[in-house]
């Protein structure tokens, strides 16, 4: 079976809110990319920004400050 | 990349396609506003693409050749615009949400009644279930032509059949089939044809339409300038003009025009036939490898060149994930906006890995997407 690593997964409402948090986490050095959702998060499709598990005060402190919303954080293991 | 997400839009457009438009983007005016070299070369361009559009789809007139900015407009033109309220509509459940959203729309609005047309689990219709569907108040049947999912076919002009003599309206979603397999109106019994510019057709995304058959009423969603008839209060009631308030996207149809001369001179069938070989293949390559189960029927050749999967039982999301970052294939995961379909499919959890194929792609891009899926499914 392939591996899998547990990552912290941030989902938004829209795709809109996923670019902005892509464009600040990039000037924040926050680690990760942007990925399709994982189902565990939601069915359907959309965008999630994947991260260390470790990032998860700063980046839900720099979403507040952005004021950019978030529909959910959580952690979720994925195929590396 | 080896880019398989054609279902979504084409990514690689003819050179001429590209260079219409930058040579639209420095010499075209406004289309019908005014009368210089500019604004009159726009209204030529995009009268040619009318004249284009009608002769690939066979509509009579280029003059009910409308055009939107994608077919989801179209549709939603055609949607709010020609069903009255209170009637009987039916449906399937291959459609995509373009079709979905809008028909629900009137159904909470407008006190429409809508009845679906089932699919099994392959995704294949009953037509005659469909048809056993038809009330006396049915005043419109909303259908796809090729299901963005599965590539299924529905026979558009068997449902013809069924609405042409009771005066029932056929509204068709093309946005999967147009380019790759032959449509004709007015042999197919279509009232309203809707597409998108950026799929099959080749064109610049921002474009789409809808050809009207001749008698066939559409009130307008939306009212402007139309560089006509600019004293009258409401927008003027000719086709095209009827439905296309606002400046159009003349660029983007400068674009498109250039795609259907490369369509009509290669041949619909022939684009075809290649991205069905193409996609025959992938499903022969794919579905011998263990743990890999593909969805929808492939007994019948003649269909769309997607091919929706999933590996055993990871997550289709993470599957595309994988073939993007690892392999560079790019490939779409989840929910295709078809709810229904991925009911009737069973793949409301896991969802789907689709890939689609275009002119451009070629037997080894199509082998190394096998190769990649075949070790993201070793054990
Ligand atoms: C079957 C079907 N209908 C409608 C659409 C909507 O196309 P567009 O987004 O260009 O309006 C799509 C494309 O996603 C589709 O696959």
């Amino acid at each position: 079976m392939r591996q899998s690593k547990e990552f912290l997964v941030i989902t938004f409402s829209q795709t809109t809110d996923a670019m902005a948090a892509e464009l600040l986490f990039r000037d924040l050095c926050v680690p990760g990319r942007i990925i399709p959702i994982p189902r565990q998060l939601s069915a359907g499709c959309g965008l999630a920004f994947r991260t260390e598990m470790d990032q998860k005060q700063q980046a839900q402190q720099a979403l507040v400050e952005a004021g950019i919303r978030w529909h959910e954080m959580e952690p979720v293991r994925l195929l590396v | 990349m080896i880019y398989l997400d054609n279902a979504a839009t084409t990514m690689h457009k003819p050179q001429t396609v590209i260079d219409a438009v930058v040579h639209a983007m420095t010499s075209m005016g406004n289309a019908s506003r005014g009368a210089h070299t500019g604004a009159l070369e726009a209204s030529r361009t995009i009268y040619e693409t009318r004249r284009k559009i009608a002769k690939l789809f066979g509509c009579k007139r280029p003059d009910h050749v409308v055009f939107t900015c994608n077919s989801t407009e179209a549709l939603n033109i055609a949607i709010q615009g020609a069903i009255p309220a209170k009637s009987h509509v039916i449906t399937t459940d291959l459609e995509h949400n373009s079709v979905l959203r809008p028909l629900y729309r009137l159904k909470e609005e407008s006190g429409v009644c809508l009845d679906f047309a089932r699919a099994d689990r392959q995704g294949r219709l009953d037509l005659q279930e469909l048809e056993g569907l038809i009330r006396p108040d049915t005043k419109a049947i909303v259908c796809t032509h090729m299901s963005n999912l599965t590539g299924e076919i529905v026979d558009i002009a068997r449902i013809g059949r069924m609405t042409k003599d009771r005066g029932i309206l056929l509204c068709v979603d093309a946005s999967q089939s147009a380019g790759n397999t032959p449509i004709d109106m007015e042999q197919m019994g279509i009232d309203i044809l809707c597409f998108t510019g950026h799929k099959g057709l080749m064109g610049p995304q921002g474009t789409g339409g809808m050809c009207i058959r001749e008698g066939v009423e559409i009130h307008p969603l939306k009212e402007g300038g139309s560089g006509v008839q600019s004293y009258r209060h409401r927008q003027p009631v000719e086709y095209p003009t009827r439905l296309e308030a606002g400046t159009l996207n003349g660029h983007g149809l400068a674009g498109l025009s250039a795609a259907l001369d490369y369509i009509l001179e290669t041949g619909v069938e022939t684009i075809g036939r290649k991205e069905r070989m193409l996609a025959e293949h992938f499903y022969e390559g794919v579905s011998q490898i263990e743990g890999v189960k593909v969805y929808g029927c492939f007994e019948d050749k003649n269909r769309g060149p997607v091919v929706a999967l999933n590996v055993r039982e990871y997550d289709s999301s993470e599957v595309s994930d994988v073939l993007s970052v690892d392999y560079d294939i790019a490939t779409r995961p989840g929910a295709h906006c078809a709810p229904r379909m991925h009911e009737a499919l069973g793949t409301v959890d896991q969802g789907a890995v689709r890939f689609s194929f275009s002119w451009f792609n070629t037997v080894e891009e199509t082998d190394q997407a096998i190769e990649a899926v075949r070790k993201i499914a070793l054990a």
